[in-house]
């Protein structure tokens, strides 16, 4: 079977500074993929060049099994490539539950002209349940009619995550999805990952929390300065090398 | 050697636009703002002038000492305090500084319009006397382009220069990032008044140098004033020699090209693109550049901060009381009632622009555009002569024509695709002024042109009727693009434009047929308009009414549907109860005034009746202590290092 996201040589640069060189990456169903890197290694570019958010200068990406380069990330996020983004981006002015509709709405195209005379559509049903069952999934039901707006960032880190399981996602992009989360939070996260992973996701993440990775991941990739550094199985990665070092030492 | 004579005289318009050019951009890179209100600072000091030397007769000298001097740089520090710097301190998005300036701009326009009229005076006077200067060779140029030349070079080379010295440097550590040079000590506001202080000196100067060409009228000269953005287009908002350089090409060959003769339609044509090669310019270079270089990076380039977000509950049965205070008029005595004709029209035009800058995000400061393309493409519908089509009878001319335009909105939102924010902003202005100067001023588009209201609604009062009930479909359609699906994917698209892609949302479709959508609306209204009053008057639809309009629909409400006809209901009574230019000067000090008035005055005034009535707060948990705290984006930063793992912060070296 051909693994759910796979990136060969994807490179690019701004200002003619190479942020991104030559990157492969391959993801699995059912895997947790998780990048490691010191802050400025591109991880979030290169992310970017994957989800369509950006062209990348070179390389190709393939999603289960087709080519995708050059694809927009609209078009990516239908087929079924999840992301979330590091500095949030749900919508403040609507409700959580109708964040994460946004999402289950538009997993499909439909007509705009229908919407324009008022007719009903015909994947709203669909929505709400799909919507229905990622805010239990997530423990959202609560705040669920809450404007995003006014949410604590730990919140909106899952509002983030929802919206992207509503487009019923086989790839999923997480960028520091951990980060702003309390411990208690975190631990959830830990097990909400694995239950993902279970129902035969790939999860590529962003991820500084080390004993995170040592739990969770079922491959590593260390970037540094654009390129992969190191990639393979946690414990033999992050056993073999200095990564502590790497990641926060002169190297970075 | 006539082309070099022509070449001198053409230096003397450009060197006029090139100084304007410099105003604004320092004032942008000094500040940030985008300061739409030059254009109507050049025309309240040339009307300055006119007034202390032609009615109070202080000496010429004196006078324009005074206002370039004091006047000028007061202005730009009185408003740098008032409006700008409390904008600063709330961490105002771009929209909402733009939104301010324009608010500046339509005070002047409207404390010009109440205290000199709309009429045209030709009288101003003229600060460098009328003299040719003979050059080796024996060209002529004029005293007043070499005094416009040597300003320019002035302050061309201060800017070279003072970029180098100590001071420099701080002002540009402040440009480059506000917050941390604060940090440092540096102060930010005196920076930003010096831009503000120059800017306004620099327009002013160029509005006393344009107006002994011009007639001098508070709209028509700040027109042509706005015109000459197109040279920090070119500059993309950076370079002040490309802006000069710009000015002065735009300038030459617009005398040189006096000198092709044509003949026929090619002829007029030409004399359309001579006498408006600032408007083709803009034109050109906002459909050539492909990004202006905005400071502080483009990402928050909507509207959604001057939205109503969602706050408080909609007030229920809220258009019964629409709904009788729109049929009192059926009451009125007969001119009141013709007053009153406007209200709907214009009301459906304020409606377009909730649709594309309040519902999407969009900034549209064009739809003046495709009212004034409905009116007109309505009447020559209705009379048969709009070349290649048949006469359409009756009341489906008000359906045939919206969609006639439509392609046009379709073309105005291409370029919407990829731009946001302030270039689309002055994008969309652009494409009003073309259409302004290329169809509604073409005596070859509008002569002969009969509007009459359809046969059977000829009646005042049958013809308001029909109005309301285009209202009333205006509004059905306007619903489903605020609820449902398509209205989510809209507010989706102006809350985060990269969160409605990750979410699936095809945006540039949506772009375009929320473009599509309003400028069918906005030709509607327009076709309203001009059947109301029985004539198409390209005043109406001047650009700089369409900034107006913008400007209402924000202090109204960006997204509130309601708040677009009290708007255009308070607009009509204003014009018809008070002399002209009160409606505009109320309503740019709302404008300005916005800061306080959060989503607009309905949302307000609805905040302040809840309040009032003591209703228990919308449902949900009580707000996070987020709210309360707005993060500067160095703030952010450090709140995303606390928020890291220990085991990532706390083993960085
Ligand atoms: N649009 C852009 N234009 C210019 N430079 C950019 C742009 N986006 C990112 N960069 C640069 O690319 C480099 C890598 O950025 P990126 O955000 O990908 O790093 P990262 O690994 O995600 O870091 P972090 O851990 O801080 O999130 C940074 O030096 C950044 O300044
Ligand atoms: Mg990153």
């Amino acid at each position: 079977m051909s693994p759910a996201l796979e990136a060969r040589g994807v490179s690019k640069s701004y200002d003619g500074v190479l942020i991104v060189d030559h990157v492969d990456l391959v993801a699995e169903v059912g895997r947790i993929t998780v990048i490691i890197g010191p802050n400025g290694a591109g991880k979030t570019t290169l992310f970017n060049c994957l989800s369509g958010v950006e062209p990348a200068d070179a390389g190709a990406v393939w999603h289960r099994g087709d080519e995708v380069t050059g694809w927009s990330s609209d078009a990516l996020a239908r087929r079924g490539l999840a992301r979330t983004f590091q500095r949030s981006s749900v919508f403040p002015t609507l409700s959580v539950a109708d964040n994460l509709r946004i999402a289950a709405e538009n997993h499909r195209r439909r007509g705009i002209l229908r919407g324009l005379a008022g007719l009903p559509d015909p994947g709203g049903r669909r929505a709400v349940v799909v919507v229905g069952a990622v805010l239990a999934d997530l423990g959202l039901t609560d705040v669920a009619e809450v404007r995003a707006g006014v949410l604590p960032s730990g919140t909106l880190r899952l509002v983030e995550l929802g919206r992207a399981l509503c487009g019923e996602p086989d790839t999923l992009l997480l960028d520091e999805p951990a980060s702003g989360l309390d411990d208690t939070e975190t631990e959830e996260f830990h097990q909400l990952l694995h239950r993902l992973a279970a129902r035969d996701l790939a999860v590529v993440m962003v991820e500084h929390d080390l004993a995170l990775v040592h739990e969770a991941a079922d491959v590593v990739y260390v970037m540094v300065s654009g390129s992969v550094a190191a990639s393979g199985p946690p414990g033999e990665v992050l056993g073999r090398i200095d990564v502590r070092s790497l990641l926060f030492g002169r190297t970075a | 050697m006539l082309t070099l004579e022509l070449a001198l005289a053409g230096l003397g318009i450009g060197s006029i636009a090139g100084l304007s050019g410099l105003g604004l951009l320092v004032t942008y890179r000094l500040t940030g703002v985008f300061n739409l209100a030059f254009g109507a600072i050049a025309m309240g000091v040339a009307y300055l002038l006119w007034q202390e030397v032609r009615i109070w007769h202080w000496p010429l000298a004196l006078a324009a000492l005074f206002d370039l001097v004091v006047v000028c740089p007061a202005f730009g520090v009185l408003i740098e305090r008032l409006v700008f710097r409390p904008l600063q301190r709330r961490v105002a998005t771009p929209a909402e500084r733009l939104v301010a300036s324009l608010g500046v701009l339509i005070v002047l326009l409207g404390a010009a319009t109440l205290t000199w009229g709309a009429q045209a005076r030709l009288d101003a006077p003229s600060l460098v006397p009328y003299r040719q200067l003979r050059l080796p060779g024996g060209a002529k140029l004029p005293l007043g382009t070499v005094v416009g030349l040597a300003v320019i070079t002035v302050v061309v080379l201060g800017l070279a220069i003072g970029r180098r010295t100590s001071l420099g440097l701080q002002v540009r550590a402040v440009v480059e990032r506000r917050e941390l040079a604060q940090l440092q000590g540096l102060d930010a506001n005196r920076v930003a008044a010096l831009g503000w202080a120059l800017g306004s000196t620099l327009a002013g100067v160029a509005g006393v140098l344009m107006a002994p060409t011009l007639r001098l009228q508070p709209f028509g000269f700040t027109l042509v004033m706005l015109e000459t953005m197109a040279v920090v287009v070119v500059a993309r908002l950076t370079s002040p020699v490309r802006a000069v350089v710009g000015g002065l090409f735009v300038g030459v060959a617009q005398a040189e090209l006096t000198r092709v003769h044509l003949q026929g339609h090619a002829r007029a044509l030409l004399e359309a693109v001579t006498s408006n090669l600032f408007v083709v310019a803009l034109l050109a270079a906002v459909l050539v550049v492909r990004r202006l270089d905005e400071a502080g990076g483009t990402d928050a380039g909507t509207t959604a901060r001057l939205a109503t977000r969602g706050e408080l509950p909609p007030v229920r049965g809220w258009w019964m009381l629409a709904a009788l205070a729109l049929a009192a008029p059926l009451l009125f005595g007969a001119p009141d009632r013709r007053a009153a004709l406007a209200v709907p029209a214009l009301a459906i035009v304020l409606v377009s622009i909730v649709v594309v800058s309040g519902y999407s995000g969009q900034i549209s400061l064009g739809q003046a555009g495709f009212a004034g393309l409905g009116a007109l493409v309505a009447a020559r519908l209705a009379a048969g002569t709009l070349p290649g089509l048949p006469r359409i009878p009756g009341v489906a001319v008000l359906v045939v024509a919206p969609l006639l335009v439509v392609p046009v909105g379709v073309l105005m939102g291409w370029p919407a695709i990829r731009r946001r924010g302030l270039f689309l902003a002055i994008t969309t202005f652009a494409l009003s002024v073309a259409m302004s100067r290329f169809v509604f001023e073409q005596p070859a588009a509008t002569s002969g042109v009969l509007v009459h209201p359809p046969d059977a609604f000829g009646s005042d009062n049958n013809f308001y009727v029909l109005e309301l009930l285009c209202l009333a479909v205006a509004f059905a359609i306007v619903r489903n693009l605020h609820h449902g699906r398509l209205g989510r994917a809209l507010i989706a698209v102006r809350d985060d434009e990269a969160g409605a892609l990750a979410c699936g949302v095809d945006v540039r479709r949506l772009k375009l047929f929320v473009f599509a959508a309003s400028s069918a609306l906005a030709a509607l209204g327009g076709a309203l308009l001009a059947m109301g009053t029985r004539a198409f008057d390209p005043v109406a639809f001047d650009p700089i009414r369409g900034l107006i309009w913008f400007a209402a629909v924000v202090v109204f409400g960006i997204d509130s549907a309601p708040g677009a006809v009290i708007g255009a209901g308070l607009l009509i009574a204003l014009d018809t109860s008070l002399p002209s230019g009160t409606s505009t000067l109320v309503i740019g000090c709302a404008a300005l005034l916005l800061g306080r008035l959060p989503g607009g005055l309905l949302h307000s005034a609805h905040r302040l009746l809840e309040r009032l009535l003591r209703r228990p707060a919308p449902s949900g948990p009580p707000p996070t202590p987020s709210r309360a705290i707005r993060l500067t984006s160095a703030g952010r930063a450090v709140a995303r290092s606390i928020h890291r793992p220990p085991a990532a912060g706390g083993s960085a070296p």
